[in-house]
């Protein structure tokens, strides 16, 4: 039978009575509108306890919408009429299980929302409430976990549960998570996985950059919101997707630095994983800070480079970079690999600068820096940033005034040579990137997380 | 919320639960498509992209090389269903050395065409990696020209 066209919908919903909405057994799309008009016929019912009426109505609904739809209803309704005080979220990140800028953004969201709501941190790997609020600093007493196990990714052959590998050969694995999203109020999809069909009656998918194409499998277009993490995101997902975001809300970054200035050494920071792909190019680090140190012996004589970040435990290119560093007898370059937080801050307050070099002679805008959340942790401590110029981290750094940006080498070697060599200059400039840095603060996301949810729950609560 | 509200929500909820818990798939569940084909515009991909496209493709044909028939034959038919499956069992038996010879000759044609794409694949994949580093020299021989200025 052929689906009705939005007009006849549109002119059965007008009509006095809203039950007319689903008097045909066409097959409809289930919008706003039509569970506007079904929850105005459904709840009169059940506050006059006609109850009898009110379960024909909603096996009437669920028979031409589905079952799902019966449950979000319900669900719904609790909350309209204040019977359930506290909406249940549920927040997705298959990846909770590995610490990460995107997993803190889900949790600081986590434990901005459980505030006011019932959070489940939903996931597919092992993980402890008490791990997460060690590795975050967060409180998420009042959250709890909920597991779901992949049988597609717990075959032997594969590691970490990759969505690369999910083609439309194979059955999609997500849809265990789809399901479980139906027992939301509000789905909050903070995986990036495009592969999960949010079944709530509120859906927000939040997108730290669009990874894969379109595929069968997508479904970022039937979330209700689509929030993302920079303009650079923005841009890519207009591009690769064809899809208009809905809000912006920058990282939440909480590097501290303390209000007086500390004392600086000679010191040049990077702080980025050792990713096996060479991405954040620490090796060119080494090369352009080895080649100054030939080039301008005097001015570099005091200077330090340190390379810190996190690495898996077999990682040949972490190798070929102690090598690089090794190969020149008394060159002053320091890895620091998995170090603890409290190291890392110690660095952070004795660097003067801050290299970032991701993206740097790049095609491919997966291996641009989406946002560079390490940036703005080294602004908070007034180091000044001279980074790549490109991605989000022309959102943070403010060429010539909080920073520099480059995009070439002999740019970098340029500006890093005149941050040396003027201590005026780098003091005024270390000052301006911490007064920057106040831009993404943890304060200032949760203040944007909270105010975005709020009006999200007070028209989920009301039925106009 | 009244008790009787209360129990009455509660049974529903319940109800409609064990209903979503049957449901053989997300398309039983809210009664409209989930899945929409989609065709890839591969001009529009990263060379990332693309590579991964190859790899997904070339593996595809791989596990389509042999297209002699190797379902299992079924029937929904409750009664006669029995009969279907062994009159097709008996017809796929006879036929098939027949078929065979044609088949074969198509398995040969798919495992030569798949051999060829891989070796042409990685052959791509070698002079993708020349181009590379003879760029990356190329960078080293400019800053090292740049030093010496």
């Amino acid at each position: 039978m052929p689906s009705r066209t939005n007009k006849q919908i549109m002119t059965e919903l007008s009509s006095s009575d809203p039950a007319n909405a689903f008097t045909s057994h066409d097959v409809v799309t289930w919008t706003t509108t039509v569970e506007t008009a079904v929850l105005r016929s459904l709840n009169p019912l059940l506050q006059n306890q006609d109850f009898t009426s009110f379960s024909q109505q909603l096996k009437k609904t669920s028979n031409q919408y589905g079952w799902q739809r019966a449950i979000n209803l319900l669900q719904r309704l609790e909350i309209i009429n204040g019977w359930r005080d506290r909406p249940r979220i549920g927040i997705f990140d298959h990846t909770l299980q590995l610490v990460g800028g995107g997993q803190k953004y889900g949790c600081t969201i986590a434990a901005v929302l459980s505030r006011f709501c019932f959070v489940t941190l939903i996931t597919n790997r092992p993980v402890t409430i008490a791990q997460l609020e060690n590795w975050y600093n967060l409180d998420l007493s009042s959250c709890r976990i909920e597991i779901i196990p992949l049988p597609f990714f717990e075959r032997p052959e594969f590691g970490q549960i990759d969505p690369g590998i999910v083609t439309v050969r194979s059955e999609n694995p997500f849809h265990l998570i789809s399901r479980a999203s139906g027992a939301y109020d509000i789905f909050f999809n903070n995986s990036m996985l495009e592969m999960v069909y949010p079944l709530a009656n509120v859906s927000v998918f939040m997108c730290h950059f669009p990874e894969r194409r379109r595929s069968t499998y997508f479904y970022v277009d039937r979330y209700h919101h689509l929030l993302y993490n920079s303009e650079y995101t923005a841009s890519w997902i207009r591009r690769k997707w064809g899809l208009e975001p809905t809000a912006h809300i920058y990282p939440p970054i909480d590097m501290g630095g303390t209000e007086k200035p500390p004392s600086k050494e000679s010191i040049i920071l990077s702080v980025a994983r050792f990713e096996p792909g060479g991405s954040k190019q620490q090796d060119r680090m080494i090369e352009v800070f080895l080649r100054l140190r030939r080039k301008y012996p005097e001015q570099m004589k005091e200077w330090r480079l340190i390379l810190a970040g996190g690495s898996p435990a077999d990682n040949p290119f972490l190798e070929r970079l102690k090598l690089m560093a090794a190969e020149e007898s008394g060159a002053p370059i320091d890895i620091r690999v998995n170090i603890p937080n409290g190291e890392l801050r110690e660095l952070y307050a004795k660097a003067s600068l801050f290299w970032h070099l991701c993206g740097l002679q790049q095609t491919d805008p997966a291996r641009v820096e989406h946002f560079g959340m390490t940036i703005v942790e080294a602004m908070q401590n007034r180091c000044v940033p001279v980074v790549f110029d490109g991605g989000g981290q022309r959102e943070i750094v403010i060429d010539g005034k909080t920073g520099f940006r480059f995009r070439d080498r002999a740019k970098l070697m340029m500006r890093t040579l005149e941050l040396i060599s003027d201590p005026v200059l780098r003091a005024n400039m270390a000052e301006a990137a911490r007064e920057r840095s106040r831009l993404f603060e943890r304060n200032t996301f949760e203040t944007r997380i909270q105010e975005f949810f709020v009006s999200l729950i007070d028209q989920y609560k009301t039925l106009s | 919320m009244s008790e009787q509200q209360k129990i009455f929500m509660a049974r529903l909820h319940e109800e409609y639960r064990r209903m979503t818990e049957q449901a053989a798939s997300l398309q039983e569940l809210v009664k409209e498509p989930i899945d929409q084909p989609f065709q890839l515009n591969l001009w529009d991909l990263s060379a990332a992209e693309l590579d991964q496209e190859m790899a997904n493709r070339l593996s595809a044909l791989n596990d389509d090389i042999n297209t002699r028939p190797s379902e299992k034959i079924t029937s929904h038919r409750r009664v006669i269903g029995p009969l279907i499956v062994m009159v097709k069992n008996v017809l796929r038996k006879l036929l098939s050395p027949y078929t065979n010879l044609v088949l074969a000759r198509q398995v040969k044609f798919n495992e030569d065409m798949v051999a060829f794409h891989l070796a042409t694949f990685i052959r791509f994949r070698q002079l993708d990696n020349q181009l590379t580093s003879v760029g990356e020299r190329l960078n080293a021989i400019k800053d090292e020209q740049a030093d010496h200025d």
